[in-house]
């Protein structure tokens, strides 16, 4: 990943994080506000349910005390006292239920027996408990049987004491569809009534709902909960996978005079104003985030260019300097560390060129010395005896015709092969100078090394010399590469004759052959001398030399003919453990040779 | 009367007649047969027919006419054949009752006129007919004397409550009440008449229903029933608990039908039953005390664990149903096939003597297939105008020997 990248991934990144926290801080902030608010709405309108509630509970109480109060009901109570015919009320209940708008209504007597029925006109006689409500003075809750099943009624009873014995007057209201449709109950909020009974929720128990409205069995582990508590509970009902229809239903447990949970009273209240009012929000922190986020991309960018135009400069020059473009320059005008870093690097590249200047001077002095050494060390030799040759054949001309001849004889062939000789340094400097151009062909490396050191083998146990022995360790089905064999042959004898010289005493030339991913590698190794690390760094130079014969072209011609094969040898040696020389050959060679070979042409 | 479907109790006596009648002792009575005898111990029974009498449309009443009335409604067991004056039965086995028999609505004697139409010989005649509405003109040839009130409107199927309020607004005279109208009325000086209890009230079991062919669920139902409690309360103790199928006043045995709630009884046999499925017990919608009774009677079955819903009769079949009956005749054994066979319990029996009645009739009741629950008088309320009404021990109205003072009542209640 390059710097610029991580850079912009870096502002990036604090960026996103901190748009997005703080988008996040506002939404969480914004919702616990308006939890908090619609929380204290909510609150207020269960409050205000509660006092129309108990207002309605007040109600049935005054009209309940209004029938006790009630002159017909005074005479019957009296009647009755007075040992009156019960049956001949039996329709009264009904009569004052219909006048006082009761949906419950029953007269009973001191016993509890039911001297007539509003709601179940055929009950009388039967017993109804007086002790639930002989003493209440106030709505109470009640369980209800009828005909067809039982309803919930909010109840209130009055005593009416003409006699010895009273009779009670027990009427009520029920809890019904219609009861809740009646109730003054602000906007948005809707209530229902569960009847509790045995076994699990009914959704059929629900007064307030339609029978068969879906999904009424997710009140079910709200009424649940308050039938194990006995608590108020509150949840949050998704009836649709739409939050907005979503509502905040609280449960009151209904209990009866005794504490037995008759019902739950269900509150709900739509939450789509809140929910909506959160999606706006959302929108507009999304909005805002991504705009921001946006920004902040090209924030990063600017930023990141900014800070990275002037290290991909020095990058770029560094390569370029590396390419041989030793003048190259980094125009930075900026005045901080970076524009220090560019004008030290224009400083170094200055330094470069100069001292490279000098160096190559200075080698190509040494050079021309060298070259002047080795080429008076090589003409030295032979120019010694014809200097002789010549003048012990001056001193000879005195002689005798017949002395005189031989050594004439003896003069002209010594300098006839003293001239030879000079031909022969001569022509080998003339070789350095005209290297032939590779002429490349499939080759098998190791049939080439198995046939020089099959050449060598007499060599490596010439008599009266140490033995020398010759190990090949060849890689099993190794390529054939684009190489000239003529021009590898000659390197890999120049190698073996080198590890020989370097072995006096005899030893052990190791040739190892490797097959790399898109080379072949060979390794030349002698148990000999070895070199020293300054040798090593200037065995390859030409007319460098360790030895005392030879010209100091022979591994620079080895060099010289890898480096035409796109190859590359390097030596690895320490004094007196053997020399290895590395050799690296390409596989395919002859598309790249032939295009160097058309750019040189 | 097939043409007079809806109302035959009713015109009964006042346009259509009888061989036979009552008297206010239940006593039988000549009527269209001015005699009748049995030659040989109730085998053949010959009625001898009043002379002199025309059907409303003119016709005479010949013995040739009775026996084409009679062909309407044929006597098991016997043949019929009609000379002179005389009808004559001759049957198969004796028929003691026969007399007694013929006394009964169902063998009304009729003509049929050219139009369809059904006349008879009674004091009235059908001026019109409008729906539930019946016009009578007073017959001016009747045989026992023209009537005195020149017409009468009879207004069927009206509901006791719309009864009140035409009686209150002088829209009618006479009109019925239930049994807790009566204390109303009486404390209002309203002029009331009780007949004896004519009129049963039954708890009649469909036995289409698997359930209720156990007999032992019958049983158990009619052993629940605070019989009681629905005479006392509800019909303000007017008639009378029934436990057979007669009212004692015919037969002076009634006491021995059990009528007590045995609620221990009725929870055993309901223990032998297993599960019982929910069942319904229907009622007339229009008769608010019959409502009552239902809810009542479904109140008591739930005590043995039976849920027995009331539900208001409306054409549906019902697992259980309450059904008025009127006593057909006074004439005990003759009430008793007459019930028997209207209800469809069992065959007719001869039941010549109290023992055999009783064993019939308790045999009846045994089969918990129609459950007598309580006798009850038919209870008239009229206006002060309204003169010389009589009493008949079956309920019958009687307006021939009525007379009413002269204020005439309109249909809008007006002079």
């Amino acid at each position: 990943m390059t710097f610029r990248r991580r850079l912009l991934g870096i502002f990036a990144v604090i960026i996103i994080a901190t748009v997005v926290s703080i988008g996040w801080a506002i939404s969480v902030r914004t919702r616990e506000v308006f939890e908090r608010i619609d929380n204290q709405r909510t609150t207020a309108l269960v409050q205000q349910f509660q006092r129309e509630f108990q207002r309605r509970g007040d109600d049935v109480f005054r009209r309940v005390k209004v029938i006790a109060d009630n002159d017909s009901v005074s005479r019957m109570a009296l009647d009755l006292a007075h040992g009156g015919d019960p049956a001949t009320y039996l329709t009264e209940a009904a009569q004052q239920a219909s006048a006082h708008q009761l949906d419950f209504l029953e007269f009973v007597s001191a016993d509890g027996s039911i001297i007539s029925s509003a709601q179940w006109p055929a009950r009388f006689g039967y017993k109804e408990p007086t002790q639930a409500f002989a003493n209440a003075d106030k709505p109470f809750l009640k369980r209800e049987e009828l005909q067809d099943g039982t309803a919930l009624g909010l109840f209130a009873a009055k005593a009416i004491g003409v006699g010895e014995q009273p009779i009670y007057v027990l009427g009520g209201q029920r809890l019904d569809r219609d009861f809740l449709s009646s109730l003054s109950l602000p906007s948005g909020m809707h209530a229902f009534l569960y009847r509790v009974q045995d076994g699990a929720f009914n959704p059929q128990a629900l007064i307030g709902a339609a029978p068969n409205a879906p999904k009424l069995d997710k009140l079910a582990p709200l009424v649940h909960k308050v039938q194990q508590t006995g608590q108020d509970a509150t949840k949050i009902v998704h009836w649709t996978g739409d939050l907005r229809d979503a509502e905040t239903v609280n449960a009151f447990p209904l209990k009866g005079e005794d504490g037995t949970l008759l019902g739950v009273l269900l509150l709900a209240h739509a939450r789509r104003d809140l929910v909506q009012f959160l999606y706006d929000i959302r929108t507009v922190a999304f909005t805002v985030g991504g705009a921001g986020i946006l920004m902040a991309i090209l924030l990063s960018l600017w930023m990141a260019a900014r800070f990275t135009r002037p290290v991909e400069q020095l990058a770029e020059a560094a390569r370029s300097v590396g390419a041989g473009n030793w003048d190259t320059r980094v125009d930075i005008p900026n005045t901080d560390e970076l524009g220090e870093l560019a004008e030290a690097f224009n400083t170094m590249t200055h330094e470069i060129i100069s001292q490279r200047a000098r160096l190559l001077q200075a080698e190509r002095v040494a050079a021309w010395r060298e070259l002047a050494r080795r080429l008076a060390h090589e003409l030295k030799n032979p120019l010694f005896p014809l200097q002789i040759t010549v003048e012990n054949l001056l001193r000879s001309r005195d002689l005798p015709p017949g002395e005189f001849d031989e050594i004439f004889q003896e003069s002209t062939t010594t300098l006839l092969a003293e001239i030879a000789n000079l031909k022969t340094i001569i022509g080998r400097f003339s070789d350095f100078s005209k290297m032939p151009h590779p002429q490349l062909q499939r080759i098998q490396v190791n049939d080439l090394l198995k046939r020089i050191v099959t050449l060598h083998e007499p060599q490596f146990n010439a008599p009266g010399k140490p033995p020398i022995n010759a190990q090949l360790h060849l890689a099993d089905a190794l390529p054939e590469i684009d190489a000239d064999p003529d021009l590898l042959h000659r390197v890999f004898s120049n190698l073996v004759l080198n590890a020989m010289d370097a072995m006096p005493n005899g030893g052990t030339i190791t040739v190892r052959t490797y097959e790399q991913s898109d080379n072949i590698r060979i390794d030349i190794a002698d148990s000999g001398t070895g070199l020293t690390p300054e040798e090593c760094s200037r065995i390859f130079t030409p007319y460098y030399t360790s030895k005392q014969h030879g010209t100091g072209l022979g591994l620079a011609i080895v060099q010289s003919v890898i480096s035409d094969h796109r190859g590359s040898i390097s030596v690895e040696s320490e004094p007196g453990h053997g020399a290895t020389f590395k050799i690296e050959l390409p596989k395919h060679l002859s598309g790249a040779l032939q295009a160097d070979t058309a750019k040189v042409g | 009367v097939p043409s007079y479907e809806g109302a035959p109790d009713l015109l009964a006596g006042l346009v259509f007649e009888t061989l036979v009648t009552t008297d206010d002792s239940g006593r039988l009575a000549p009527g269209l047969a001015l005699a009748w005898t049995s030659p040989n111990g109730g085998y053949t029974w010959q009625f001898a027919l009043r002379t002199g009498i025309q059907f409303h449309d003119g016709s005479a009443l010949t013995s040739l006419a009775a026996a084409t009335a009679f062909s309407k409604s044929p006597i098991s067991g016997c043949k019929l054949r009609q000379g002179g004056n005389l009808v004559e039965f001759a049957c198969d086995s004796p028929q003691a009752n026969l007399p007694a028999m013929l006394s009964q609505p169902r063998f009304l004697i009729f003509a049929t006129t050219a139009a369809g139409d059904a006349v008879g010989t009674g004091p009235f005649r059908i001026e019109k007919r409008d729906s539930e509405h019946f016009f009578l003109k007073a017959n001016d040839d009747y045989w026992a004397g023209r009537p005195y009130v020149d017409a009468v409107e009879l207004v069927t199927a009206r509901n006791p409550r719309d009864q009140l309020t035409d009686f209150a607004l002088d829209r009618a005279d006479v009109i019925e009440l239930l049994s807790d109208q009566l204390r109303r009325a009486q404390q209002d000086h309203t002029r009331t008449d009780l007949s004896r209890p004519s009129e049963t009230v039954y708890l009649i079991v469909n036995s289409a229903k698997p359930e209720l062919r156990d007999i032992r669920l019958r049983q158990a139902i009619s052993l629940v029933i605070d019989r009681s409690a629905i005479h006392n309360v509800i019909f303000r103790r007017q008639g009378e608990v029934a436990g057979g199928l007669l009212p004692n006043w015919m037969t002076g045995y009634a006491f021995l039908f059990p009528v007590a709630q045995d609620i221990s009884r009725a929870r055993r046999l309901r223990t032998e039953l297993g599960s019982v499925p929910p069942i319904t017990i229907s009622y007339d919608i229009a008769d608010p005390l019959e409502r009552l009774m239902a809810e009542r009677i479904a109140l008591n079955v739930r005590e043995i664990g039976v849920n027995m819903q009331a539900i208001g009769s409306n054409g549906g079949s019902s697992d259980l149903h309450l059904k008025h009956v009127a006593v057909p005749s006074a004439d005990p054994a003759t009430a008793l096939n007459g019930i028997i066979e209207h209800l469809g319990i069992m065959p007719p029996a001869n039941s010549p003597t109290p023992e055999s009645l009783y064993t019939n009739e308790r045999a009846a009741v045994q089969t918990y297939s129609a459950i007598p629950l309580l006798h009850l008088p038919k209870i008239i309320a009229m206006k002060d105008r309204v003169h010389n009404w009589t009493s008949s021990p079956t309920g019958e109205w009687n307006f021939a020997e009525v007379w009413a003072s002269s204020r005439a009542i309109t249909r809008e209640g007006r002079p």
